[in-house]
């Protein structure tokens, strides 16, 4: 594995989204941190509605009424995010932030061949002949290991698997060279073995481009394999923190405990698979003090009234739970 | 698109409907070659006389060739119908995408502006625009009659556009690739001109085929009340609005041309329904 510069890339500091709805105020994040270091695969994981994508979203600026960023921060490239126009952070979408969404289906424009979608980032961010940008759209295909690069070039989405597709996805996204990718659930659509080579891909470009990869997943075993470290989300905050030996070994948080406990292990003969009992709050009515308490085995009278600040377990494992309290 | 080809291949109605449209627009383009008398020539001696093999609609109260007639009444309902259609759909599609697109304000403003012209029957609406066009003038020009035809053809056509293309481009901007796109730096009007649009144009291209079909009805229409352009131009409603006058000794008058009228407006009716069912085939009933 490449070694990680503690130089961070990306730090993002109390983030709180809010979405105004007919029924109340949905703080779909609240107060999210994260940190992630150059050349670093970081996971992001949590349940369905625990804000993973929408801080992808955030990182993005790319929320849209009636979400809004309420606080907090976002430095990347040692530069405050949230203050920025939109022009300006129109010149760094694509170019110095790039991301590969969940549907390789739904997310190529039908109306237009691969290879022109591919040069699209390009014309947008660089001044380049038009020779120049089909070449290197043809070494984007051959990078992500196309085929048949030429013939896709001209070839329309519907003409492509599903595993094609995310890699012309991924081709398009890398083509400006970004120091950070953001891959939200980039394999959740595709068969098992087309997963493994989509991640086999996204696991050599990484280091063969020396980039940044915030993996946003609800399957563990992907960032056991993937990622250096990685991040437990539950209902818009993160719980716990650390790196991906030192979180499957030791977990903290009750909440990690119940999701490793949750996935089946095959040499094991069970009857029932383990569960975490309850299911995720309602984010409009979260619960008071910590927001796993109502499904926490190990809830105590202070969790019901005092939200739990971070504390640190090691060096690089963090842990917002108050068991750890001295 | 292979697939919508296909089925619209297959739909005899719809090929019917654009056999007759294709036809219609060769007349329009070709007619004056194709006449084989001048629309124009009279001869009392001849006026009413029955249809013949030379003259296979016959003459009219002034004598003149009825098929001639019919044939160059072809290009200007074809020049209204399609250059109203044409600005309808421009600023009907760029107003109902931009609401489409940003909706709020600009949204409410425009959706209240189309109720206000829905509520006239459409008829109604585009004899308003002509008569207060007109003001007191009782004789128009050809040209100037045209033009005011356009315009009360192409004004009332735009709430449909505007309606359309706000919710195609509204189902369209929910699409991930749309999202896809933003990210990777695409501004405003690069996404909405390479991707909304484009993939937001199937419902707009049935809509204008079949408003080509109302078009022509319309602008016969207003002109059959004496609205539109009047003779001598040789034109199908100001046509059959004279006839009725003989229609009891010389029916020929006034029932070719509103023949023609009826036979245009339902080719381009088969091509755009078939043309519709073809591009959506969830609406389609089998």
């Amino acid at each position: 594995m490449m070694e990680v510069t503690t130089e961070k890339l990306l730090v993002v500091k109390d983030l709180k989204v809010h979405f105004n709805t007919a029924r109340g105020i949905v703080k779909a994040l609240d107060g999210v941190n994260l940190e992630i270091g150059r050349a670093e695969t970081y996971g992001l994981v949590g349940e369905t509605g625990s804000g993973k994508s929408v801080t992808a979203l955030s990182i993005m600026r790319l929320i849209r009424p009636p979400g809004k960023i309420m606080e907090g921060k976002i430095s990347f490239e040692g530069k405050e995010l949230l203050g920025k126009t939109e022009e300006e952070m129109r010149m760094i979408r694509g170019s110095r932030i790039a991301m590969i969404f969940q549907e390789p289906m739904t997310s190529l424009n039908p109306v237009y061949t691969v290879g022109g979608q591919i040069a699209e980032p390009l014309k947008i961010h660089k001044s380049l002949e038009k020779s120049e940008i089909l070449s290197k759209a043809v070494d984007l295909l051959n990078l992500v290991r196309m085929p048949e690069p030429l013939r896709t070039m001209a070839q329309y989405p519907h003409e492509l698997s599903g595993g094609m597709r995310q890699r012309a996805m991924i081709a398009m996204m890398l083509s400006c060279d970004p120091s950070l990718l953001i891959a939200d659930e980039p394999t959740t659509a595709l068969d098992v073995t087309i997963q493994a080579q989509i991640l086999q891909l996204m696991r050599e470009l990484q280091q063969k481009m020396n980039s940044s990869i915030l993996l946003i997943t609800h399957d563990l075993g992907i960032v056991a394999e993937m990622c250096h470290r990685l991040a437990i989300m539950y209902a818009g905050q993160v719980v716990e923190s650390a790196t991906v030996n030192e979180l499957f070994e030791d977990p903290k948080h009750p909440y990690t405990v119940g999701l490793l406990r949750a996935i089946p292990k095959p040499h094991e003969r069970v009857s029932r698979l383990e569960v975490i009992p309850g299911s995720v709050p309602d984010l409009i009515h979260a619960p008071q003090g910590c927001k796993f308490h109502p499904r926490c085995p190990h809830v105590m009278d202070v969790c019901r009234s005092k939200e739990p600040s971070y504390i640190k377990v090691s060096e690089e494992h963090y842990v917002a739970c108050h068991l750890y309290n001295d | 698109m292979a697939m919508a080809l296909h089925r619209l291949r297959r739909n005899k109605a719809a090929i019917l409907g654009l056999v007759i449209a294709i036809g219609y627009v060769f007349v329009a383009i070709f007619g004056p070659s194709l006449a084989p008398y001048s629309p124009y020539d009279m001869g009392l001696d001849r006026a009413l006389e029955s249809p013949s093999l030379a003259h296979p609609f016959g003459f009219d109260e002034l004598g003149r060739d009825i098929f001639s007639r019919v044939i160059y009444g072809t290009r200007i309902s074809f020049v209204i119908s399609v250059v109203s259609v044409g600005i309808a759909m421009i600023i009907g599609v760029t107003l109902g995408t931009l609401s489409g697109y940003f909706g709020g304000a600009i949204d409410a403003v425009a959706m209240r502006a189309v109720d206000i012209m829905m509520a006239f029957p459409e008829i109604l609406l585009a004899l308003a625009i002509v008569s207060a066009l007109r003001g007191g003038a009782q004789v128009i020009g050809t040209e100037t009659a045209i033009a005011y035809l356009i315009i009360a053809v192409g004004l009332y056509s735009i709430p449909q556009f505007i309606r359309i293309s706000r919710a195609s481009v509204m189902s369209v901007k929910q699409n991930e690739y749309v999202e896809a796109a933003r990210a990777t730096g695409e501004g405003t009007t690069g996404l909405i001109l390479q991707y909304i649009l484009p993939n937001a144009l199937a419902p707009l291209i049935v809509q204008a085929t079949l408003r080509i079909g109302t078009a022509i009805l319309t602008a016969a229409g207003l002109s059959f009340l004496g609205l539109g352009v009047q003779p001598p131009t040789p034109e199908w409603g100001s046509m059959t609005s004279y006839g009725r006058n003989y229609l009891r000794v010389a029916p020929y008058l006034a029932t070719f041309p509103g023949l023609a009228i009826m036979l245009v407006v339902l080719g381009f009716n088969l091509f755009g329904d078939g043309l519709r069912d073809a591009l959506d085939p969830r609406l389609r009933l089998e």
